[in-house]
């Protein structure tokens, strides 16, 4: 079923994409920014994800994220890109993942003025992605998936509970 | 039977030592009070130091963890086309290997599919194995999800 030939698989067109050809320390020290400018993309696709539980439906979604992604590189390349590359080197010397930035206020604080005064972006609140956030997709919701379990026991009693039958809880005192 | 020679074993003067019924009692370096104080006192000042480090280690981790659930549906999208080019041609592949073998379908065991109770089409997240099937063991990835210790 996963794979067999039933199972149906998307055309070599759907799948091929422009990919970022870009390492995750890079990723990584830009997130925040992408995040905040592909927010709406970022939200769909992952609601997507979550609803449907198959990649095969998400395709389009992921595309636009990809592609969103790749603008959001070329400008800060085009714009930030001295300040970008110093804060990546600085992060990838100090920590051992290429990601935590806490030795890098400096290059950091540097990107953010750039980011701010070229780009018109702000770096997100702290914990910005961290916060719940409803999102309103113009995707229909999909349908709950029908019950196989026909001859299962019937559901136990809803909130107003009827009085109980044998003293309740002090019928165990003995 | 020669006879002993000489005098016998006899106790010292003044008689043996007593025997020790006494408890002798450990030296001890410190008093239920001096420990009560010590405990006292390292709680005092190491508390604040404590929830210092710990209010900063704390805005770390947020910071982090905002950082990462802003990367991950970037990372998501590339991977899930990715996992899905690999099934095609771990598809491909099967095909190819398996076409002289009589009875053969693809993704099944002689047509009994994988999962039974599944509707036909369903996706069922490959695992690491099915999409390693007919590569080289060395390049399967030993670490998988090292990306998500930062």
């Amino acid at each position: 079923m996963t794979d067999s030939k039933i199972f149906a698989l998307p055309s070599d067109q759907e799948l091929n994409t422009e990919e970022l050809s870009i390492s995750w320390p890079y990723i990584a020290a830009a997130a925040v920014f992408l995040g905040k400018k592909c927010e709406w993309y970022h939200n769909e696709f992952m609601l997507c994800r979550y609803e449907l539980k198959d990649p095969r439906k998400c395709l389009k979604e992921g595309k636009d994220v990809t592609k969103c992604a790749k603008e959001g590189f070329q400008e800060i390349k085009k714009h930030c890109g001295k300040e970008f590359e110093a804060h990546v080197n600085c992060v990838v010397d100090t920590s051992a993942t290429g990601t935590d930035d806490r030795y890098c206020s400096k290059t950091r604080k540097m990107f953010d003025d750039c980011m701010l005064k070229n780009l018109n972006m702000e770096r997100p609140s702290f914990g910005y992605f961290c916060e719940a956030r409803v999102h309103d997709s113009p995707r229909p919701k999909p349908e709950p998936e029908p019950d196989r379990f026909t001859d299962r026991l019937p559901d136990p009693a809803a909130p107003p509970y009827p009085p109980p039958k044998y003293q309740g809880a002090s019928g165990f005192n003995i | 039977m020669s006879k002993a020679k000489g005098p016998q074993d006899l106790p010292p003067k003044g008689g043996y030592v007593p025997f020790q019924i006494e408890r002798i009692k450990l030296r001890s370096f410190a008093t239920g009070k001096m420990g009560i104080g010590i405990f006292i006192a390292v709680n005092v000042i190491g508390m604040p130091l404590y929830m210092q480090n710990w209010r900063s280690e704390r805005k770390r981790i947020i910071e982090a963890k905002s950082r990462e659930l802003a990367a991950f549906p970037i990372l998501f999208a590339e991977n899930d086309r990715a996992l899905l080019k690999q099934l095609k041609r771990v598809r491909e592949v099967e095909a190819d290997v398996m076409k002289d073998f009589p009875y053969w379908e693809v993704g099944t065991f002689f047509g009994e599919p994988i999962y039974e109770d599944v509707p036909v089409d369903t996706y069922i997240k490959p695992t690491l194995g099915e999409l390693y099937v007919f590569s080289d063991p060395t390049n399967k990835p030993v670490l998988e999800y090292i990306h998500l210790f930062p």
